[in-house]
């Protein structure tokens, strides 16, 4: 029997897949309906997962903040809010559809997941949780939006420029395409610095050591310099274009090993919840 | 002309790529190879050749390795230079207007610098002890300016309703120490999360566990021992002959299916299981309850007396924590500095 929360989930991975089909579909077929429909089943889903995480707060009696499965759930809230803004102001669907499929395949890991509120250790009592979780929510979250920038970036704009120069089209979309995936590296590395920041001051008062080489910490260090890297090369011109998005990739595949490849291959001060 | 291409590369932006990229994959071999381990466990895992690569570069020891030491000074030298160009570069734009966005460059990159120079510190400077105190007893504890008594009042962990996971564990210890030529006594309170701070030292709680107190008897004498769980106490002889005992403490206890079996780590029907050891060979083991003797060896007998709680704490002396917490200010105000008011100057 599924718990009214289990269902909400279920209900979530249900309208992202229809969102993702009419967004996919109106890639393909150009029918402006198809990205109205697609939107409202995106805002649709964000409402119903923060019922789903409001549920699950009154019923664990704590913010759930605790567990990679609850990390998931706010993770995919943030990811619909986002892209449902991005399907109503800035109409990028390709970056939308990542952002859908990526929540899909987020939502699909979790249903394997245990959904037990995890009894919190007494070193995770403390409101430093909630900041490093949500730093680390909202900076993960620009990084998968700056890794969609890229990818849609490297697939639409070609590698080599044809005799006579690109379409003048196709080099304003390049350079929104890169604008875009900058602001969103500079907010996701804010972010992300804010994250290092929260959790070396909580380490300090927890465990008396606020940095430990712990791989969780040492892989979110080498994200960051991926990202720095990225920062110091953008203003030459040769890195605004296919290089800075490889960067974007590689720092986003930093930031998948950092949040799950850590947690299941690699033990350490930070294997809490899995 | 050649000192000052020198120069220009150990000052420029392309240095610091290098640096930040070597360090970056320095630290993705430390989380890759195990650190610090025998050299046979790199050559069942690598092989000969690739355990000697692995030696030969350091990267058994990455941290602590030539190859990162020679990075992170010519990081710290780059950091401390790019930093001053950038100082520069905001004073010459400052001239005639502040420029917030130009101040946000130089205030990170100063907060970096002070991140390194306060893990100096703290590495150079700073000393960590870690205690194991029971409940009424005292340590003495070394503080910045001396020694003080740090006696432990009490100790409490608050459960969850398991009764098995604990919610949070705290100590209510007193600071003995000389004021003025007086003894003061200065009451704390240390749980996870809330350290408590003495004469420039931080008290952390770190653990904490069980200590039992058995009598160890034979005809012609006794004598009381405190064993925490985990310790082994020298019965006789010594090295691989060495007879000893090792106790764990059950405070709630129940046999089920003939084995001992922890029902909570609420004290509601404490026990201990005891084992003697010749060497690492189990000899003899049973359980006892409170109050209860039983023969242990031959001619030794063994009263399970009481038990307490010790209290695990961390004391930590670190100079290099308000400098390196400052630099993560400076970091944070710098970076939204740097790119939120380009935005807004846009």
């Amino acid at each position: 029997m599924l718990t009214l929360t289990e269902n909400l989930d279920y209900l979530v991975f249900l309208l992202t897949i229809m969102a993702a089909a009419c967004v996919g579909l109106r890639i393909w077929l150009k029918l402006n309906w198809l990205s109205k429909a697609g939107f409202a089943l995106t805002l649709a889903a964000s409402v119903v997962m923060l019922i789903a995480i409001i549920l699950r707060t009154k019923e664990v009696g704590a913010l759930p903040v605790n567990s990679v499965y609850e990390f998931i759930l706010l993770f995919c809230f943030v990811m619909l809010a986002f892209t449902a803004f991005w399907l109503i102001k800035v109409k990028i669907h390709g970056v939308a559809l990542f952002t859908l499929i990526a929540t899909i395949i987020l939502l699909g890991v979790s249903f394997n997941l245990s959904d037990s509120a995890v009894p919190l250790m007494p070193a995770l009592q403390s409101n430093w949780r909630v900041a490093h979780v949500f730093t680390a929510i909202i900076s993960y979250s620009s990084f998968a939006v700056a890794f969609g920038l890229g990818i849609s970036y490297l697939i639409t704009i070609p590698a080599k420029t044809p005799e006579g120069g690109l379409p003048q089209e196709k080099v304003e979309r390049g350079a929104f395409l890169e604008k875009l995936m900058y602001n969103s590296v500079v907010f996701g590395f804010i972010f992300l610095t804010l994250l290092i920041v929260t959790g070396s001051i909580w380490a300090e008062d927890a465990w008396g050591a606020w940095w430990s080489w712990d791989p969780k910490e040492t892989w979110a260090l080498i994200t960051w310099i991926i990202y720095a890297v990225y920062l110091h090369l953008h203003p030459k011109k040769e890195w605004r274009g296919r290089k800075g998005c490889y960067l974007s990739v590689i720092g986003f595949a930093c930031v998948l090993f950092t949040l799950l490849g850590v947690s299941y291959f690699m033990g350490g001060l930070h294997s809490y919840g899995v | 002309m050649k000192n000052n291409k020198i120069y220009r590369f150990l000052t420029s932006i392309r240095l610091a790529i290098i640096l930040l990229v070597a360090i970056a994959v320095l630290c993705i071999l430390c989380t890759l190879i195990p650190q610090n381990q025998s050299a046979s466990v790199y050559v069942e895992k690598y092989g000969d050749f690739g355990a000697s690569v692995i030696q030969f570069f350091g990267f058994h020891h990455v941290l602590s390795s030539f190859l990162m030491y020679v990075f992170g000074m010519l990081f710290a030298i780059n950091l401390a230079a790019c930093t001053w160009k950038r100082f520069r570069w905001a004073i010459a734009c400052s001239k005639n207007k502040i420029r917030i966005d130009a101040w946000g460059s130089p205030l990170l990159h100063v907060g970096l610098c002070l991140i390194l120079v306060g893990s100096v510190l703290s590495i150079g400077f700073g000393r960590q002890l870690y205690y194991e105190i029971p409940v009424g007893k005292t340590a003495n504890v070394a503080g910045r300016s001396g020694v003080f008594e740090l006696q432990v009042d009490d100790f409490a962990v608050d459960y969850y309703e398991d009764g098995i996971s604990p919610r949070q564990y705290r100590s209510k210890v007193t600071v003995i120490a000389e004021k003025s030529g007086k003894k003061a006594a200065t009451p704390l309170e240390i749980e996870v999360n809330a350290p408590a701070k003495y004469d420039g030292v931080t008290m952390i709680q770190q653990a904490y566990g069980w200590q039992t107190t058995v009598t160890l008897s034979t005809d012609k004498a006794s004598r009381q021992v405190e064993i925490k769980d985990n310790e082994w106490v020298t019965l006789s002889g010594e090295g691989e002959d060495a007879i000893s005992l090792g106790v764990a403490f059950y405070p709630d206890y129940a046999k089920v299916d003939g084995k001992p079996k922890l029902l909570s780590n609420q004290d509601k029907n404490p026990y201990i299981l005891w084992v003697v050891a010749k060497g690492e060979t189990p000899i003899a083991s049973n359980v006892l309850a409170l109050g209860e003797s039983a023969t242990i060896l031959e001619s030794l007998r063994m009263t399970f007396d009481g038990y307490d709680y010790y209290t695990g704490l961390q004391v930590k002396y670190d100079p290099g924590i308000p400098v390196i917490f400052g630099g993560f200010f400076l970091v944070c105000i710098g970076l939204m500095m740097r790119y939120i008011f380009v935005k807004k100057a846009a």
